[in-house]
């Protein structure tokens, strides 16, 4: 397995979106705890980088966590939408 | 997907809008113009004209971006439009992408 | 809250009992559940799911799920993978386990199917990228664009400026048909020794001043990965450069 970030981010993108699903009402997630479609670039930067340009307020929100102390709880994963610069969606016509 | 105003300054954000879409609907007339040159239905000394004046429309906008700083803004948002409207023309293209994105939505 | 709940890996096919056993995440004990014809490589977890404010800590996870699910392929032949932080809960009347084994007899065509698919194969990442900027330049001495900048000589500045803005676009225009070229053709150099090929739809790109024009992920066997780098290295010529990512569990490929 390779050690390099591109790699490990790789890596990271198929085991959070890939891999076969269960139904929900079998398994712990997706209706208790939304599932985590992570910016990819963010990944690899801390949580401070993430609060700073807002991708978790709504993470933090329900919680009414005390942004100073920051105490993980049951976390939710967000689902992250890319923002439209990031994200381009576009399919290669063969 | 959205395209983002700023927020800070509702003023600038306003103004980028409008740049961005000054320069749109600029580079689409420039262009008729190219085409209508070319297809022989504008005269040389009208395409002079005309080009003179995108010219000064041109520097006019550069001197607004310059004056109120908001280069940066107008081309995020040249930016944003741009990724729409490829998005939109994709789905057209492909409407299996549009269920991707109804997927998406409704995890 | 008691380890009642189920963490799944993957799923392979074993016909007889196994002694396969390693260590996994948060240091559980990983061992083989067997249902009739598929087994889950599986640790007794509480009913709760795996997770972490830091991000550290949830690539860590990931990175032993990933290794479980290569262990899994060298003692199996290889696996299906499940999606990370996939935890079996106990239903009303029934056990983690029991609601495990229905998945199994439920599934087990859908299984046998991706089973024979992905058995003996990984999967690589393949990501191809191109310098839009130099391939600008590189078109703006072409024939065509010199041809266009020769007719503004002896013209009026408005005129100039028009015949200009249509050499940018020209340029612009033969910029773009290069790249689709060059990209279907990438796309058939991968294809050609791959069991299956799919184009990943999210283009997010991993290199800085790189446009990422490709990202496809591939089915296939060890040895075919290095004829597919050295065909697509024979192709990629200035501007355009790639990186394959791999050898991965077949997470991809693990649906119908």
């Amino acid at each position: 397995m390779k050690s390099n970030n591109a790699g490990v981010v790789e890596l990271i993108d198929r085991a959070l979106n890939k891999g076969v699903i269960l139904n929900a009402d079998l398994v712990v997630t997706v209706a208790d705890i939304p599932l985590l479609a992570v910016n990819l670039k963010l990944a690899l930067a801390s949580v401070e980088t993430m609060l700073k340009y807002g991708m978790m307020e709504d993470w933090l929100k329900p919680l009414s966590l005390d942004e100073k102390k920051m105490t993980p709880v049951k976390d939710h994963m967000r689902l992250v939408r890319p923002n439209g610069k990031q994200s381009n969606i576009s399919s290669p016509h063969f | 997907m959205t395209i983002k105003v700023d927020s800070d300054n509702l003023k600038d954000g306003l103004l980028g809008l409008v740049i961005a879409l000054v320069e749109i609907i600029k580079e689409v007339l420039q262009r008729q113009a190219i085409y209508r040159l070319e297809s022989n239905s504008l005269g040389d000394e009208d395409a002079e004209r005309l080009g003179l004046a995108f010219m000064q429309l041109d520097e006019t906008i550069e001197k607004i971006k310059k004056e109120h700083n908001i280069a940066k803004t107008s081309n995020q948002i040249r930016a944003d439009l741009d990724n729409l409207v490829d998005d939109a023309i994709n789905k057209l293209i492909d409407p299996m992408l549009l269920e991707v994105e109804k997927e998406l939505e409704n995890v | 809250m008691s380890d009642d709940a189920l963490y799944v890996y993957g799923v392979v096919k074993s016909e007889s009992d196994s002694e396969w056993k390693e260590t996994g995440i948060e240091g559980k004990n990983v061992y083989v559940f067997n249902g009739k014809k598929f087994s889950a490589l599986v640790h007794d977890c509480k009913e709760e799911p795996y997770n972490s404010k830091d991000f550290e800590k949830i690539k860590e996870l990931i990175i032993i799920h990933n290794r479980i699910l290569d262990r899994g392929i060298e003692g199996f032949g290889g696996i299906i993978p499940l999606r990370f932080n996939t935890i079996i809960k106990k239903g009303e009347n029934s056990s983690a386990q029991d609601n495990l084994k229905k998945w199994f007899s439920e599934e087990q065509e859908r299984l046998e199917k991706i089973w024979n698919k992905v058995k003996g194969k990984r999967e690589y990442g393949i990501r191809i990228y191109c310098k839009r900027d130099k391939l600008v330049q590189e078109a703006s001495e072409s024939e065509e664009i010199k041809e266009i900048e020769k007719n503004q000589q002896g013209k009026g500045r408005g005129m100039s400026y028009l015949l200009k803005g249509k050499e940018k676009d020209k340029t612009k225009e033969i910029v773009q048909n290069k790249i689709n070229r060059l990209k279907q053709e990438f796309y058939d150099d991968a294809k050609k020794f791959a069991d299956d090929i799919k184009t990943q739809r999210s283009l997010i790109g991993l290199e800085e001043e790189k446009e990422l024009l490709l990202n496809l992920s591939i089915l296939t066997h060890g040895q075919q990965i290095s004829k597919i780098k050295e065909d697509l290295e024979k192709r990629m010529g200035q501007n355009f450069s790639f990186q394959i990512a791999g050898p991965f569990a077949p997470y991809s490929f693990a649906e119908v």
